[in-house]
């Protein structure tokens, strides 16, 4: 078991790199042919073949292709391009020494390779893990201010049951936004934790690209039935791998921060379309659009930021940068930016296949 | 309406279930309390609810376990309260026989509302008599087996069909995926959940009127579909 986990790990067998060391080999062997009577010595031989090894040694995964390139290459020069042609003949010493030199060079660029992506993988899980812990010191911090509202409140309409009646409407209508604010954090607390819980991997299934949309406009709908939504879906029915959840998390955060930041805004639209092997929603506003100074660091919480999270900016970094978050995860990307014609619009695409690693 | 309908609620947490039994209560309805699944099962045995409201993490068993013994006796409806982060709980209270789930935090109005259409989907439920089946203007037509919206005919596949009438016999209730895939296919395990999602999508294409925000048939995320309450006839 062990043992063939190592194997595994040492020779990844893939499709895609197996055509990369296909047509690397290909091209080689091609261009050697179109080249064999300019190059009277064989030496650009030797050397287009070694920039093969090269190039497959650092585009494929382990040391296999690699290695299967530099014995198909060594064996391509000795049968079509050295005398005797046509021929195996390792009777030679400088055969011998060739494929000693380009087994050393495939085996140094392989292991450079992993070690590249090895340090990628650590940088990228550093940085998972700072974002989860300013989110988590950003959204506590943000749940300390209502739920402090909600006691006080409480404590109030307790203490003063003589208070009029118009009085104790304003007190209980704070307590109802608070508290929906509240819900609104702790959704977004859970899917973090969703995400984290499976070492960054989600579950994803196949799901009806327009259904995410139809679910989240309907339950934002309920809470902020004022809202005008339009939605523009495209004829074909396409599927795309994700959590669903988490994706319709993503549509009610862009939503609720046009309500919440949009100031202006009386009209959503929500656009889905494909693109390039992607899936695109698009959640445009017609409200006063995004501070100039917040655009380049939309995606990042402002929890603890130098330039002080004024109180009408909470949790829009916090629901934005759950955001990246989720799509990041689902290997997309998001994007936020002012329109022309005022407003402010975000696309995000998801692939339409799975993405493997 | 001459007789007050009783509901029982099983709910470990005092808070919600006190807001859950106000609430009712306020709205004219019998209310009955349980603390724990053995206790809840206890009282709706020895009283008969005409519904149950269940919460699915109780300190004793597990809620599934309530929906088991209910279901092998009667049908009473049963609507699951359930944390949003425990997805797999609720998709399988409802393979299990729960009719419909709320997800905590809920709205009281939502809950009213959800409790109201059981109550009256179970009235109304005049054995095998239903003809057809009426939304707004569609009609899904049992003897023609055929659809129609405003006395035009809907063209379905007998497929489409078949799982739009599957849908109207449980009209206001929340199916899973499993539900549907085992009424319509059995257990051909050639047929898989994307299947069915892109037959519901091209149902809806079909017969709702803004099939971008569906009416008749609602996606719930993670779970299955919930059917609009619909007429009979």
């Amino acid at each position: 078991m062990k043992f063939s986990e190592r194997l595994k790990k040492l020779f990844p067998l893939s499709w895609p790199d197996a055509a990369i060391t296909a047509s690397a080999w290909m091209s080689a062997t091609l261009l050697c042919i179109l080249i064999q009577d300019i190059d009277q010595t064989g030496s650009i031989t030797i050397l287009l073949y070694v920039l093969a090894v090269v190039i497959v040694a650092r585009l494929t995964n382990g040391y296999f292709f690699g290695l299967i390139t530099t014995l198909i290459s060594v064996f391509s020069i000795n049968y079509f391009f050295t005398k005797p042609y046509f021929m195996i003949d390792f009777s030679k010493p400088r055969h011998a020494v060739a494929f000693v030199c380009m087994l050393i060079i495939t085996l140094v660029i392989s292991t450079l390779t992993s070690r590249i992506t090895k340090s990628e993988r650590q940088r990228y899980e550093m940085q998972a893990e700072t974002m989860k812990g300013n989110l988590l010191r950003a959204i506590s911090h943000d749940l300390r201010t209502p739920l402090m509202t909600i006691s006080a409140s409480a404590d109030l309409l307790k203490q003063h049951p003589e208070m009029d009646e118009e009085q104790k409407q304003d007190i209980l209508s704070d307590i109802t936004a608070e508290s929906e604010w509240m819900i609104r954090m702790v959704e977004n607390l859970l899917s973090i934790t969703r995400i984290n819980s499976q070492s960054s991997e989600i579950k994803k299934t196949m799901e009806v690209a327009c259904d995410v949309i139809s679910s989240a406009v309907l339950k934002f709908r309920k809470r902020f039935p004022d809202m005008e939504i339009h939605i523009e879906l495209p004829e074909d029915v396409n599927t795309v791998p994700m959590d669903a959840m988490l994706i319709e998390q993503v549509l009610m955060n862009l939503m609720q921060n046009v309500v919440l930041h949009g100031k202006t805004a009386t009209r959503i639209d929500i656009r889905l379309y494909y693109k390039l092997g992607y899936a695109v929603y698009e959640v445009k506003d017609n409200g006063c659009g995004i501070d100039a100074k917040k655009l380049p660091h939309l995606f990042i919480d402002n929890g603890d930021d130098d330039s002080g999270a004024s109180d009408k900016w909470r949790g829009m970094g916090i629901g934005l940068s759950v955001c990246k978050t989720i799509i990041n995860v689902h290997h997309g990307d998001i994007m936020g930016t002012n329109l022309p014609e005022g407003g402010a619009v975000f696309r995000f695409r998801l692939p339409l296949k799975e993405v493997t690693q | 309406m001459n007789t007050t309908e009783t509901i029982l609620i099983v709910e470990d947490d005092r808070a919600i279930r006190r807001l859950v039994k106000n609430t009712l209560m306020a709205n004219g309805y019998e209310v009955l309390e349980a603390e724990t699944a053995t206790d809840g099962i206890r009282t709706e045995e020895k009283y008969h609810p005409d519904l149950v409201l269940l919460d699915l993490g109780l300190p004793d068993h597990d809620g599934i376990d309530v929906i088991k013994y209910i279901r092998k006796r009667r049908i009473t409806p049963i609507i699951v309260l359930s944390a949003r982060d425990r997805e797999s709980d609720k998709v399988q209270a409802l393979d299990m026989g729960a009719d419909d789930y709320i997800t905590k935090p809920f709205g009281i109005d939502e809950m009213l509302a959800r409790v109201r259409t059981r109550l009256r989907t179970l009235q109304r439920e005049p054995a095998n008599a239903i003809t057809q089946y009426y939304y707004d203007d569609l009609v899904v037509d049992l003897e023609k087996h055929q659809a129609f919206r405003s006395d035009e005919a809907i063209h379905l596949t007998p497929t489409e069909f078949n799982i739009l009438l599957f849908f109207c016999k449980n009209n206001g209730k929340v199916l899973t995926y499993a539900n549907v895939l085992d009424d319509i296919w059995g257990d051909d395990p050639s047929v898989d959940q994307q299947t069915l999602r892109v037959h519901v999508a091209n149902i809806r294409r079909k017969i709702e009127l803004d099939p971008a925000i569906p009416d008749i048939i609602q996606t719930e995320i993670g779970v299955g579909f919930r059917i609009a309450e619909m007429e009979k006839k």
